[in-house]
């Protein structure tokens, strides 16, 4: 390689760093002291508003430190609103899986299914499923039957906790109840954050059933 | 070496140095203020879950560290009489507040423990007319000697339900009262959110 294809090459990174290096330091600068927010709105055909300026519905945006409102609507759907506060955070998430109003909406999303995965995918379906799920991810794990255990766990509605689960031992013996806790930690949960129901078990201290 | 070159690397490290720098500020700006208290402790660090060195130290109580969002562990060791330890906390979105508290050594928990179970026995026999039914393990005081635990194990001859109980009791006004009525094979904190968390936890691992 002779000189002056030397320089030319030279040339030719330093153009290439001090693009990237421009490029770096205006990104730095346009979003100094704001902050990221990422929308996942479904339908992705919903009409959406950060504090009455509209933006696309899965848009990543920079916003000020501060309170914003985030608005989804569409027609034959429900309006739905969402305030996120940013005023201490770098980046935050509104998702929005918008629910239809009517009939035609539902028929809505039957012409277009990829809209019904799209809400799936922000977790617009079946959500008492989905926060229940959060709160007890064991459930995900159930039900479970062992003959040699013997035990059988499933769960259920919890009274104690909104959208909380009861996990259920059943068909036990007292070494079956102890390898189902044995198994519950083996799933890698441990049973003093759950709220379980040993219902086979009558405890002798009272003479009855109970529930733990 | 020729002079295109050196221009060329000198001017691909100072950009690289450059974008390292932006690459920091914003890394900085990522992380959250959380103020850290604590007492009866010293030699208070924060570490990762899995990491085997202090990412921050914390000099007095009250400080002020900063963390990207994610899991923690808070260890330290306890002044004269006060056990060593660790605490999980989590950093999500937005600053927060931890606080430490370092409680009786095991050894002082054992010595409160041989004046205290006589009351202890004595509470579980008024508030259950079948703890007869049942072996009271020694059990275990915890925190600052208020709060016991213990396993009590069925010697009766029912042998659908001789499952091993547990139960915790804690000192209110100088009296011991059952805090997880009724005792039963596991114990929960939704069931007893006012029982502290590691309390129930150490009973159900007994």
């Amino acid at each position: 390689m002779n000189t002056s294809q030397l320089r030319a090459l030279a040339i030719l990174v330093i153009v290439i760093l001090g693009g990237v290096f421009v490029y770096s330091i205006s990104q730095f600068i346009a979003h100094h002291g704001q902050s990221q927010l990422s929308l996942q709105i479904a339908p992705s055909s919903a009409q959406v508003t950060i504090d009455g300026k509209t933006y696309p519905a899965n848009a990543t945006v920079y916003v000020t430190k501060s309170k914003h409102v985030v608005h989804a609507s569409l027609q034959n759907f429900t309006d739905e609103e969402q305030t996120i506060d940013l005023s201490n955070r770098a980046s935050g998430t509104v998702s929005i899986a918008l629910n239809p109003a009517n009939a035609a909406g539902e028929q809505y999303l039957s012409d277009h299914p990829e809209y019904q995965l799209e809400r799936e995918a922000v977790g617009g379906t079946d959500q008492g499923a989905q926060v229940a799920l959060a709160a007890t991810p064991l459930i995900n794990k159930l039900p479970v039957d062992n003959i040699n255990g013997p035990y059988s766990i499933d769960y259920g509605q919890s009274t104690l906790q909104k959208n909380g689960s009861v996990i259920i031992i059943s068909n036990s013996s007292p070494d079956g109840r102890k390898n189902a806790i044995k198994w519950i930690r083996q799933q890698g949960f441990d049973p003093t954050t759950l709220e379980i129901n040993y219902s086979d078990f009558s405890n002798p201290l009272l003479g009855t059933g109970s529930s733990q | 070496m020729r002079r295109p070159v050196v221009v060329m690397v000198l001017a691909a490290v100072f950009v690289l140095a450059l974008l390292w720098g932006v690459s920091y500020i914003s890394d900085q700006r990522a992380k959250l203020p959380v103020t850290i208290t604590y007492t009866n402790a010293h030699a208070v660090a924060v570490y990762t879950p899995a990491g085997p060195s202090a990412i921050a130290t914390v000099p007095s109580s009250g400080s002020i560290v900063k963390l990207k969002s994610g899991n923690y562990v808070i260890k330290y060791d306890g002044d004269s009489g006060y056990a060593n330890g660790k605490q999980a906390f989590t950093v999500g979105d937005s600053p927060k507040t931890v606080s430490v508290t370092a409680y009786y050594s095991d050894a002082k928990l054992a010595a409160m423990l041989t004046q205290e179970s006589a009351a202890i026995l004595q509470a579980l026999d008024q508030k259950y007319a079948r703890i007869g039914l049942y072996d009271v393990q020694p059990g275990k005081l915890y925190h600052f000697g208020d709060w016991y635990g213990t396993t009590l194990v069925y010697k009766g001859n029912d042998y659908f339900n001789n499952d091993t109980l547990r139960v915790v009791l804690h000192e209110e006004n100088g009296s011991w009262v059952v805090a997880t009525d009724p005792p039963n094979i596991t114990l929960s904190k939704i069931i007893y959110p006012a029982v502290p968390t590691d309390v129930l936890q150490a009973v159900n691992n007994q």
